[in-house]
């Protein structure tokens, strides 16, 4: 163990002097063996490690054999959104529905039950009731008229919110994913060599999303890096699978929510960068954050403003939602959700290259990453809370 | 005699706060402090009443503990009285999972969110078994939290085992079928879909050769109706076995008679099933989310993502490599040491002694008491090192 040796070196005969040198190095035996169990999870990494090459070889195998192909896995997990109740998304059915209710219940029935199999006691209800009528009618109605009004303001509430919905439906906005000629694909296109350079040498699992026709993936694979890929286009999905890449079927956010935190040794972003909100655009750093090992590489390949005025992008800018940054607001976003190393390299022809090294996880990131992720990422997460 | 006295919405045997507050007092009745429950849903015969029952029993001196499970108007009740409070919580799911199915589920878990919160200024000391908890408890305002693994009584899942399944698992083993099991609440955030997408890769790659158990109690008739219906349609409705409700014989059946225990959780507080499939010695492959990363440890397999093609190359090498199945055996003894009474029931002391300090009580505990669940672990520790050993030879 030459760390030992190396500390207890130092400790005796630099900071202690000779005369302390047997407490020390007792001292150090002690802390030595508390260290055993730590040693044993190396060793136990080390095997899980090596059993996960043996997976990713023979998942590869897999996807060589067309066995399990990602089309397949596509079609399972549409079947399986089919069969989500209606009004997933939003719940409406289930508000609908306690609505009603609430519309029913909230009334006082001042007519109070009296029969009684007890002989003469309904006679005394009924005394009873009619003795309290005017002081129970008093209190009845003045809840039944909150509660009419409770409910009726309940109902103004949910049609002016569900004016708001239909208003601000971001799925309005998805139209692009239609597109398969994107100002993205072309990016990818033109710095997929840039891209595998500033990769060489990751060591881990790689993630491009969206990985288009795959052309800046295959860049990645051959170049030896362990990477996938996820797209939602179909038709370049399946450009992509001919291509024998590892590929899975979704959304760039979809995706992101799924990968276990501090899974990733890199993570290239594309397209949701150039002509998403710029909510689900933090919201996909904000994730990157969550899935990137300590100081792994962030890779955002962004278009320029130039592409979305080029006539051949003229219906992908007209429907998209956003449009693409310049690279300083990239610096300002990855610096305020607390990435460091953060340089952009600008080319000639349009396309360019953000690249960030993912700093020491903030707990509250974690915690946002979990849950809805919104702009305010960008504000102090304990003020926020409160 | 003034004790710690604990209130819990529902206490249930083999549900897992249940078992945790029982395994509770019954280290807090043998360091010498008396402990009653209070619940408002006694399943147990156990409880000494609702919540406003405690206040005809109530001594100077008292410490209350309350399980924080979901929302109940025990909050309201213990945050207007005077006795020193301490907080067990053990997560609450997101109401987004349930909003779906039940939005008044997803209401109710809403408010419980909100509950934790509410008692956050008046609590002394927070107990919670994770640090992922532990992190929700420090947004809450909590000033102080201990963070130490569950506390349970192993023998609570590893008593008698029902010869019944046993033989049908045999008779699927002996068939070429590996089993595979899952046991958790059929919910929404439990995610037992990616479970039978998995199982579907599985027979593509592999050939009809596996079976998946789901063990659990549904709560959601439309996530129930789903899974059954992607069953259906996938080919596999004779492949999935729903087993909604077993005895505690059937559970521990289940865990001994299963060739691997799989988990595509997206939301866990601590995920005691791990523990309990990791005591039965059984291989576990879970998604690593929530406080799965810290439960399983170096116990088992972590999935960084559900990808189906990967999960069903992991489940057939687990399923094929006796050498790899014993070496998980092996990593799984070792991390129970760390999640086991062995570990937590000091942990627990030591939160138990914080409290009384934090309370200013003159209770005077004697934590030299040798704990029985500790001495009952041991044995099982050993027992399954000593079958490792044999494996190994």
């Amino acid at each position: 163990m030459p760390e030992q040796s190396t500390h207890a070196d130092k400790s005796t005969s630099e900071e202690f002097g000779p005369e302390a040198s047997t407490d020390r190095v007792e001292e150090y035996l002690e802390s030595a063996a508390e260290l055993e169990p730590e040693l044993q999870d190396a060793e136990a990494r080390a095997y899980m490690r090596s059993l996960e090459l043996r997976i990713e070889t023979e998942v590869a195998r897999l996807r060589s054999e067309g066995k399990y192909p990602p089309s397949l896995a596509r079609r399972v997990r549409t079947y399986y959104r089919t069969l989500l109740p209606d009004g997933a998304a939003s719940g409406e059915r289930d508000f609908d529905a306690v609505f009603k209710t609430l519309d029913r219940i909230a009334y006082m029935d001042v007519d109070v039950p009296t029969a009684s199999s007890k002989p003469g006691v309904a006679f005394v209800k009924r005394s009873l009731r009619t003795l309290m009528a005017w002081y129970l009618n008093y209190l009845a109605q003045q809840f039944n008229n909150f509660a009419t009004n409770l409910v009726h303001l309940l109902g103004i509430a949910d049609v002016r919110i569900a004016a708001l919905e239909s208003r601000f439906d971001a799925s309005a906005f998805r139209a692009t994913g239609l597109l398969a000629a994107t100002a993205a694909a072309k990016a990818q296109a033109a710095t997929a060599g840039r891209v595998a350079e500033a990769l060489s040498g990751t060591r881990g699992r790689v993630l491009v999303a969206e990985c288009a026709d795959g052309t800046l993936l295959a860049g990645l694979s051959e170049a030896g890096l362990n990477a996938y890929g996820v797209e939602s286009r179909r038709e370049l999905l399946q450009a992509a699978e001919a291509r024998n890449l590892e590929l899975r079927e979704g959304g760039t956010l979809e995706h992101l929510a799924g990968v276990a935190p501090g899974s990733l040794a890199a993570l290239v972003l594309s397209g949701i960068v150039d002509r998403d909100t710029v909510n689900d655009r933090v919201a996909a750093l904000v994730h990157a954050r969550r899935v990137l090992e300590e100081d792994a590489a962030l890779v955002l390949v962004c278009a320029s403003a130039d592409a979305f005025d080029d006539p051949a992008n003229r219906i992908e800018a007209d429907l998209s939602p956003g449009r693409p940054f310049a690279p300083e607001t990239w610096g300002f976003l990855l610096g305020k959700l607390g990435f460091g190393s953060i340089t952009s390299e600008p080319s000639e022809d349009g396309p360019y290259l953000v690249l960030a090294r993912n700093a020491r996880m903030a707990p509250e990131i974690g915690a946002l990453a979990d849950s809805k992720v919104v702009l305010t990422a960008l504000e102090p997460p304990r003020e926020r809370r409160r | 005699m003034s004790g710690i006295h604990q209130f819990l919405p529902m206490l249930a045997k083999g549900d897992g706060v249940g078992n945790n507050a029982r395994a509770m007092a019954k280290r807090l009745a043998e360091v010498g402090i008396p402990s009653r429950f209070y619940a408002d849903l006694d399943k147990t015969g156990e409880a000494s009443g609702g919540h406003f029952d405690y206040a005809k029993a109530t001594e100077a001196g008292d410490i209350l503990l309350y399980h924080v499970a979901t929302s109940s108007p025990m909050t309201t009740y213990l945050a207007r009285r005077s006795e020193p409070l301490g907080v067990v919580y053990q997560n609450i799911t997101p109401p987004e999972y349930f909003a779906t199915y039940d939005a008044r589920a997803a209401a109710v878990q809403k408010r419980a969110l909100g509950e934790v919160e509410t008692l956050a200024e008046r609590t002394l000391l927070a107990m919670t078994p994770s640090a992922y908890n532990a992190e929700d408890l420090h947004q809450a305002g909590y000033r102080e939290v201990a963070e130490f693994p569950i506390i349970f009584d192993p023998t609570d899942f590893l008593g008698s085992s029902s010869p019944r399944v046993e033989e049908v698992l045999t008779g699927l083993r002996t068939k070429g079928f590996a089993n595979w099991l899952f046991v958790g609440r059929l919910v929404p955030n439990k995610a037992q879909e990616r479970l039978i997408m998995a199982l579907h890769a599985h027979r593509e790659a592999y050939g009809d050769t596996a079976v998946l158990h789901l063990v659990g109690r549904p709560s959601y008739p439309g996530y129930v109706a789903a899974l059954h219906r992607l069953a259906a349609e996938l080919g596999l409705a004779d492949r999935v076995n729903f087993v909604m409700g077993v005895s505690e014989e059937e559970l521990a059946a289940f865990y001994r008679g299963s060739d691997l225990f799989a988990s595509a959780s997206e939301h866990e507080g601590f995920c005691m099933p791990i523990v309990e499939a990791l005591f039965h010695g059984l291989p576990v492959m879970a998604y690593d989310a929530g406080a799965v990363p810290e439960t399983l440890g170096i116990g088992g397999i972590h999935l960084s993502d559900r990808d189906p093609a990967t999960m069903a190359a992991w489940a057939e090498m687990i399923a094929t490599d006796t050498g790899l199945r014993g070496r998980l055996r092996r990593l799984g003894r070792e991390q129970l040491t760390r999640v086991a009474p062995t570990a937590t029931i000091p942990a627990f002391d030591r939160a138990i002694a914080r409290l009384i300090e934090l309370a200013g009580s003159p209770m005077k505990p004697d934590f030299e008491a040798p704990s029985a669940i500790v001495g009952e672990t041991r044995e099982i520790l050993d027992r399954l090192s000593d079958q490792s050993d044999k494996e190994s030879a």
